[in-house]
């Protein structure tokens, strides 16, 4: 509804233009910027902690692959010397 | 995609220098909602340089879902912050007969500062929320949908404040 007859609708146009010219005090971006130059160092560790927690599905995945692939060599080479103590036995 | 859009691209592939941009961009326009919503510039500044800080978190948490655009995004985060205050400063003026401190209004010329002193008294028979939908509309000219993706309303809770607001407001003039 801009029904411009209204009274109070032409009211609020005159205000909002008159207030049109509001601006900030000087220097109000550079304290903006100075807070969050204050920010920056937890922002960064939030950044971290986000992509920590990204990657967590895969670290655990890595971690249980390199588990198994220890264990797998582990027992080759008790396969292995078995093997070879028994071969020596036998001799 | 706009410039604006362009430095929110950046600050999310982490060059966190890139919201100086936003800031840059944007906090003429948000400073002068944030005054008409408080009723004066130094508040105002609050508002808004709390709501930059809390934009930046999202931003670099990864919070910023982008259903809305940044712009939208931003009113939504000073208008929200701006009603937090006003219900804070509510409710501090109840509870204390502390006199209130008179803010300087920085870089506005005297008429406009006479304005805003104007426009915040004709404004204040009216609810916060009301107050938010029909700045955003008058002043900043967002469509229903944008005031309502700024306020996470429906769009017929926003054309309900608008008409709310504008029925107090003539009811208002009538009796002056």
């Amino acid at each position: 509804m801009t029904d411009l007859d209204d009274g109070s609708e032409r009211e609020l146009a005159r205000l909002l233009t008159a207030t049109d010219g509001l601006r900030a005090r000087p220097g109000f971006n550079a304290r903006v910027l100075a807070a969050l130059g204050r920010e920056r160092l937890p922002g960064f560790i939030e950044l971290a902690l986000s992509s920590s927690r990204r990657a967590l599905p895969f670290a655990i995945l890595a971690a249980a692959l390199a588990t198994v692939w220890a264990v797998q060599t582990d027992r080759s080479v008790d396969d292995e010397l078995a093997t070879s103590v028994g071969s020596l036995e036998l001799e | 995609m706009d410039k604006l859009e362009q430095a929110v691209d950046r600050v999310l592939r982490g060059d966190t220098a890139a919201f100086q941009e936003i800031v840059e961009t944007t906090s003429a326009q948000l400073v002068r909602l944030g005054a008409r919503m408080m009723g004066n510039i130094a508040d105002a500044e609050d508002v808004v340089q709390d709501a930059y800080v809390k934009a930046y978190r999202a931003l670099c948490a990864g919070d910023f879902d982008r259903r809305s655009t940044v712009q939208t995004w931003l009113y939504r985060i000073v208008v929200n912050r701006a009603i937090d205050q006003k219900r804070g400063r509510t409710r501090r003026a109840e509870t204390s007969d502390a006199a209130v401190e008179q803010v300087w209004d920085g870089a506005a010329s005297a008429e406009a500062r006479v304005a805003l002193s104007e426009l915040d008294e004709w404004l204040s028979v009216l609810p916060n929320e009301q107050r938010a939908a029909l700045l955003l509309q008058s002043a900043e000219g967002l469509s229903t949908k944008e005031i309502s993706e700024a306020l996470n309303c429906t769009e017929g809770a926003v054309e309900q404040r608008l008409v709310r607001a504008r029925a107090t407001l003539r009811e208002r003039r009538k009796q002056s």
